[in-house]
């Protein structure tokens, strides 16, 4: 009885304009948004290799010490299904001797139509494109069989309602994913065919199986949503009303709002506004420190019986060259007090700074998540490496490069700094066995998050497509055991 | 066969749709149940396929209850609607066999199924064409197909020749007299009181709600339904 069902709810989709419309729409918009992101991320890769070469050939035997050691985030293969922040995200690490780190973006604005506009990928396709197909395929499965009197007649058969409910969501959901099959499988020839991006191989199998599970689920769960729509209203017309209010609000308003109303209630200041607020504090101790180490200064000239105004960088006479070593052995407890405090300090304001990003982060994810479309959106984006875990993962990079570098090159240029009321002067030496015209630039391993270690974290939006599943299952059904057929 | 005791329904709203209606049709009778609309014909129609519940009283069909068993009670009956529908994008044989496997035959062939269409004279050059195309003469008879199909004891129809041309009406008549013959009990819903003369073991009267008369054929035989009819409604 349910194949039977089944059968009949496939062929009568398949012989339904929707049915045309929906083919259409995914074998245009799926491979043709593939095509376009492959070239970009082809861009993308062809700029990192170059920006990285033109470094690496420059960087070769000119370490002075205003050297900075750059890093480059190589593209992800995988933002040809999802952009997501791909473009905004950093993608250059300059690190420095003080341990500021500054990352930043340099892709530039090449095409503000497409900012503007956005991207039209995997991601865009299945929460816009897909979803609305899958409403418009489902509105009036039940209301529109009340509405032609289809229903009367089915149900006057000897066939259960849950059974009809079921068939209705199989037979739909079979048919929504033969244009979605179809055009996946020309996506991955066109990826194939490029020789940039390889699906088949076991590393990137594993997300791609992942991406399709997730979809599906995401299919799934807007299909049960156009079902129970249906199942609410007793007229087509009437059924398109709330088809069209469910996807403005879960497809474009929820998760475009939800942020806002995370900044609104818990305002955050800008990075920019902590970083001057940095370099300000570093300043204002920087001055103190050297107003200390000029009083250090003086107090030992004068002990030594020389001129507290004059700084002997290259000691003359013994009592010269003691003041010297006396200074140096004393301002090392200043600069190391006071580069702790500036540690301690700088510290402080990024723990601040992070704890109230995250705390209206995780506002405006969990506000985000009351709509299946965001957390679709969130398990595509992490799992293409192109989300904000992907983010926190070039900071990570960012620090683990900057203390290799520290260690490595910065640290083996020692500076002294001779500070008098009058004025400074500096003097560079070398550590033991380093050679500067010899040294090499460590390179930026640049680490990608692990398929299983983004699955970690987003497991729970996985659970919350299920969990709407289920809900909108739930409630067609118990709106379906009810429905007057009359 | 088909079976109704003291069968009420009334609204959410609180109007009383039937009331207490008692009728009982044998194998090889047809019922006509004549009324105005909003007498109460569809209602007693939607209770036996358990659209929806009665309020009180019990509707059966072959002994089951259409509330406590409405599966088994829908198994042995068939239905045809005022405006049969069906699956416009459909052939009349995707159609039918449809509805045939739906209504448990599950081995219902396409042989069996050309069978019925030209059992209800449905022009043979039709039954591959899609529903969508059919006048409503043509999609009556499918409907009467879909419901013979079923090879069901009993057959309910609502208003089945409503707006039906004469010679349509006439072949439809022909093909319940031919059910009738083979022991269906059949219940017509109709405002057509020729037809109910012409066919009824049994004609009942209802209004609003309330079954206001029943006569067997033999009582009919000298009395002109008609005017009963109409001093039925008249009447306060």
């Amino acid at each position: 009885m349910l194949r039977t069902l089944v059968r009949k709810e496939i062929l009568e989709s398949l012989l339904s304009f929707k049915f045309l419309v929906a083919t259409v729409l995914c074998l245009t918009l799926i491979p043709l948004g593939t095509y376009v992101n492959l070239k970009e991320y082809e861009q993308r890769l062809g700029d990192y290799q170059e920006a990285l070469r033109i470094y690496q050939e420059r960087s070769e035997g000119n370490l002075d010490l205003g050297f900075q050691a750059l890093g480059y985030r190589p593209p992800s293969m995988l933002s040809v299904f999802s952009v997501g922040l791909e473009n905004v995200l950093p993608n250059k690490v300059a690190t420095s001797k003080d341990g500021n780190v500054r990352m930043s973006n340099e892709q530039g604005i090449n095409n503000p139509q497409s900012l503007l506009f956005g991207k039209v990928d995997l991601l865009f396709n299945v929460s816009y494109v897909i979803s609305l197909l899958a409403l418009l395929l489902t509105f009036s499965t039940i209301s529109g069989e009340k509405e032609d009197g289809t229903l009367k007649l089915v149900m006057s058969n000897p066939v259960a309602r849950w059974m009809v409910l079921i068939a209705k969501i199989i037979g739909n959901y079979v048919v929504l994913l033969i244009p979605f099959f179809l055009s996946i499988a020309v996506s991955l020839m066109i990826l194939e065919t490029s020789g940039l991006v390889h699906f088949f191989s076991s590393s990137i199998l594993s997300t791609l199986l992942v991406i399709v599970f997730t979809t599906l689920l995401f299919i799934f769960a807007m299909l049960n949503l156009g079902v129970l729509i249906s199942s609410l209203s007793h007229r087509s017309i009437t059924s398109i009303v709330i088809l069209f209010l469910c996807w403005t609000l879960l497809v474009l308003s929820v998760p475009r709002i939800s942020p806002m109303v995370a900044e609104i209630l818990f305002p955050v200041k800008s990075q920019q506004v902590i970083n001057i607020q940095k370099s300000l504090l570093r300043e204002d101790l920087g001055k103190a420190m050297d107003g200390e180490l000029g009083d250090l200064y003086a107090s030992l000239a004068l002990r030594n019986g020389l001129d507290p105004n004059r700084i002997f960088t290259q000691g003359r006479t013994d009592s010269e060259n003691k003041l010297l070593s006396d200074y140096d052995s004393s301002k090392t407890v200043i600069e190391h007090r006071y580069e702790q405090r500036i540690a301690l300090e700088v510290k402080k304001l990024d723990e601040d700074y992070e704890s109230a990003r995250r705390v209206q982060s995780l506002v405006a994810m969990n506000l985000s998540r009351l709509s299946p479309v965001s957390c679709y959106t969130y398990v595509m984006a992490e799992i293409s490496f192109t989300g904000p875990l992907e983010a926190e993962n070039f900071r990570e990079n960012a620090t683990r490069y900057q203390d290799e570098v520290k260690e490595n090159l910065y640290d083996k240029y020692i500076l002294k700094k001779y500070i008098s009321k009058s004025g400074s002067a500096n003097s560079i030496s070398y550590a033991a066995g380093f050679n500067p015209q010899k040294a090499q630039v460590p390179n930026m391993n640049y680490r990608r998050v692990g398929l299983s270690e983004a699955l970690d974290r987003e497991w729970v939006d996985i659970v919350a497509i299920l969990l709407y599943n289920l809900v909108f299952f739930l409630a067609s059904y118990v709106s379906f055991l009810k429905y007057d057929l009359r | 066969m088909i079976k109704a005791r003291d069968l009420t329904k009334r609204y959410e709203d609180g109007v009383l749709a039937l009331d207490h209606l008692n009728l009982q049709i044998h194998p090889g009778q047809i019922y006509c149940l004549l009324g105005a609309n909003g007498a109460g014909k569809t209602t007693a129609i939607n209770l036996f396929f358990n659209f929806i519940e009665p309020s009180s009283g019990r509707a059966s069909i072959n002994g089951f209850d259409c509330t406590k068993n409405p599966l088994e009670a829908k198994r042995y009956t068939a239905y045809v609607s005022e405006n049969v529908t069906l699956y416009g994008n459909f052939t009349a044989l995707q159609n039918l066999e449809f509805f045939a496997k739906l209504g448990g035959r599950s081995n219902f062939t396409k042989d069996n199924s050309r069978m019925v269409l030209r059992e209800v004279g449905l022009a043979e050059e039709c039954f591959n064409h899609r529903v969508k195309t059919f006048s409503k003469g043509m999609r009556q008879k499918l409907g009467l197909a879909i419901a013979i199909s079923k090879q069901a004891p009993a057959l309910l129809l609502d208003e089945p020749t409503s707006g039906l041309d004469p010679k349509a009406g006439a072949d439809f008549v022909e093909q319940l007299l031919k059910l009738r013959a083979e022991g269906k009990a059949i219940l017509m819903c109709t405002h057509d009181v020729f037809r109910a003369k012409q066919i009824a073991d049994l004609v009942g009267i209802m209004k609003e709600g309330i079954l206001v008369m029943e006569k067997t054929k033999d009582n009919l035989k000298d009395e002109d339904l008609e005017k009963l009819y109409l001093k039925y409604m008249e009447a306060n």
